[in-house]
């Protein structure tokens, strides 16, 4: 008898071991939007894997970071704003190099003031925006200066603006392009050599009623009236990226219109990202969060202070107000919604920059001074896996990975819409039908209907022509019968 | 039945048989009303069953009082502003009249809704033209019946119908106005003698 108790006893304490062995909550809810622009729940895609701080990297507490860049090899470049410097750490986090001066051509040592917006090139050549050096300047792997890039001189510049460079990317084909703070005309472009060549892709002016009144009272005022009305002129972009095959990708922090806060330029600046049809209309374009809250009488939504693009062409967008990462593909799917404001491992204080190494993103806290790594959960691996086969067409090797992910979130849409292309591909038609409606595809919905009424109607139509046929012989005969009789009757009556 | 082929020489001659209408004084009530019901019950068809290719409404955001509203509400509406818009422009015609007339005029635009929900279940998008079409062509065919049935039973000239016509959907747009008002304030008193009643049950 007590060595029963005992061995339930010790059974109970094991167990308790091991149950109680699990980790802890994350400080967010994934969630995501459907057709109608409702927010519905969904797994966490992203959950954070490492947090490092400016003593772990570099033995000296990071002061008011602000911008993150990760190389191809994976090295990644920390500007530590506050302390003067840029912190170089290789893809497991150990210290490479210190960056916090400058040799000039002639052997001389300037340091480095403030540094903003990094950009590395295939060469190693580092490219640091310093606003209040009020250049940008290009460094080889030694810390010499290669080249800076200055304010151009240009008519379009106003005179007041004063030149601080605070984010900068530069294309395959050498040319520099750089956000200049306040500068409302685009990013500002150089070539190789340091010339200035224009400005690029311009936000367009947001339409507003305000707006709309001041153009009706321009029409009627005298030109001294104009120069002292206020001008409207388009939102300066927060930041930007580029990917592989130069297309540059900007963010925008806008509260007025809510639409294209990401965009996609090519090279001369048109807006070419496919945005992602929902049912509402007005919701269709808007990035971020859809649902709009009030706070203290001001309307909160989505600031995107930063976004990145990886190699798979999958965007990564920070947003400022709460903490929130928006990763979308080239359709503007959304495909996950992880991240907070908080203080535990996975939350931010203020978050400025992020960039991607490998399949791990990085976010980087100007408050906190950390860089907080998330790593895809299966749930995220198992999504972006499939939306990348998905878009490059392969939906039958996608199929299997969608039936996955449904598994794990009914609620996904994008995951009933690849199924259904799926079967669409495959030739089940019907079935493909209900899929396609899970997914609000109306498109897809609409082409394996014609399919399926094209099949439907091959095999019932010959019959209901033949019946048809039969029944109109059958009614005509009768009538033709009875019309005879009538007037058989007819005569006999007359005579 | 025999209301059926009332309806349906209407539709065939409607100035001619409005004509012959009030010439009897034929205006039976019955008939009128099973077409509010078929114009409601096509609007809920048309939100509810209404194929998913060409749906854009959120059947979970549906309500049955507002389609009431937007049909038979705003049918009752039209009567009665219509009938005090022509007694204020020499009408003749009588408040049943009005009703009983441009219930038959709204006869075409109910059956495009059901032929529109019937074929919306076997047409593609790129067929979804012959549905605006078909609904164009109803509302086209309604509105004529309409003006004519307005016509004859105020023996109106075709310039004074249309000045009524527009007068008729100011004066709903007016009365809604109005309501709108009238609701805000009387919320506004409810309120406030709320209020003093509060205010007495705690000072007692």
């Amino acid at each position: 008898m007590k060595k029963w108790t005992k061995r339930i006893a010790a059974l109970f304490i094991i167990s308790v071991l091991f149950t109680t062995n699990t980790s802890a909550a994350l400080p967010y809810n994934g969630y995501n939007y459907d057709a109608w622009g409702a927010s519905v729940p969904s797994p966490n895609s992203y959950q954070p894997k490492a947090l490092y701080s400016g003593i772990d990297l570099s033995e000296k507490v990071f002061n008011k970071p602000s911008d993150l860049f990760v190389t191809e090899s994976g090295d990644i470049y920390i500007s530590d704003t506050g302390n003067d410097r840029v912190v170089v750490v290789d893809k497991s986090f150990q210290l490479v190099r210190i960056i916090d001066s400058i040799l000039t051509d002639d052997e001389k040592i300037q340091k480095l003031t403030a540094p903003e917006g990094i950009f590395v090139d295939g060469k190693n050549q580092v490219y640091v925006a310093l606003p209040e050096e009020k250049r940008v300047v290009l460094l080889d792997g030694q810390n010499h200066l290669l080249q800076e890039f200055v304010r151009p001189e240009s008519d379009l510049l106003e005179d007041n603006l004063e030149f601080k460079p605070n984010r900068v990317v530069v294309n395959k084909f050498g040319t520099v392009f750089i956000l200049v703070k306040g500068l409302y005309l685009g990013a500002v472009t150089y070539d190789i050599n340091g010339q200035f060549l224009g400005f690029f892709g311009a936000n367009e002016v947001t339409l507003s009623v305000e707006l709309m009144v001041s153009y009706m009272w321009k029409k009627v005022m005298s030109q001294k009236q104009i120069n002292k009305m206020e001008r409207y002129v388009p939102v300066s972009y927060s930041s930007f990226d580029i990917d592989g095959n130069n297309f540059i990708y900007t963010s925008t922090i806008d509260n007025y219109n809510t639409h294209n806060e990401i965009c996609k330029l090519n090279s001369l600046g048109d807006r070419v990202l496919i945005q992602h049809q929902r049912n509402v209309r007005s919701l269709t374009g808007d990035y971020g969060d859809l649902e709009r809250a009030r706070y203290k009488g001001n309307i909160v939504d989505t600031q995107f202070i930063d976004l990145c693009v990886d190699k798979n062409g999958l965007i990564f967008a920070l947003d400022k107000t709460r903490g929130r990462i928006f990763e979308y593909d080239q359709e503007s799917k959304l495909l996950s919604i992880f991240g907070a404001i908080g203080n535990q491992k996975g939350s931010f204080q203020n978050p400025v920059a992020i960039d991607k190494l490998e399949d791990q993103v990085m976010v980087l806290d100007q408050d906190k001074g950390t860089i907080t790594v998330f790593e895809p959960t299966e749930y995220g691996a198992l999504v972006e896996k499939a939306v990348l086969l998905y878009n490059d067409g392969h939906y039958s090797e996608a199929k299997s990975i969608w039936q996955e992910v449904i598994k794990r979130n009914v609620n996904s849409e994008l995951a009933y819409m690849g199924i259904g292309k799926a079967l669409f591909e495959e030739g089940k038609y019907k079935e493909a039908l209900s899929y396609f409606k899970n997914g609000y595809d109306r498109v897809g919905y609409s082409r394996a209907y014609k399919e399926y009424r094209m099949i439907v109607s091959k095999r019932y139509l010959p019959y209901v022509f033949s019946a048809l046929i039969v029944l109109i012989l059958a009614v005509k005969f009768f009538f033709i019968r009875k019309h005879k009789k009538g007037k058989e009757k007819g005569h006999n009556g007359i005579s | 039945m025999e209301y059926l082929k009332t309806v349906l020489r209407v539709l065939n001659h409607p100035t001619d048989e409005y004509e012959e209408l009030k010439y009897k004084k034929k205006w039976p009530l019955t008939p009128s009303l099973v077409i509010l019901f078929f114009w409601f019950v096509g609007t809920i068809f048309e939100q509810q069953l209404y194929d998913f290719k060409f749906n854009y409404n959120n059947k979970l955001e549906f309500n049955v009082l507002y389609v009431f509203a937007i049909t038979v509400v705003l049918f009752l509406i039209w009567t009665a502003i219509n009938w005090a818009v022509t007694t204020l422009l020499d009408g003749n015609g009588r408040l049943r009249e009005i009703f009983v007339a441009c219930s038959y005029a709204l006869v075409p635009y109910v059956f495009v809704i059901f032929l529109g929900v019937l074929l919306s279940q076997v047409l593609i998008i790129e067929e979804g033209i012959f549905l605006t079409i078909l609904k164009t062509v109803g509302i086209l065919y309604s509105g004529f019946m309409l003006v004519s049935a307005l016509r004859v039973i105020h023996d109106y000239g075709i310039a004074k119908t249309i000045i009524s016509v527009f007068l008729t959907v100011f004066g709903i747009v007016f009365v809604l106005f109005l309501l709108v008002l009238f609701f805000g304030l009387i919320q506004q008193v409810i309120l406030f003698f709320q209020t003093i009643y509060v205010e007495l049950m705690l000072r007692r």
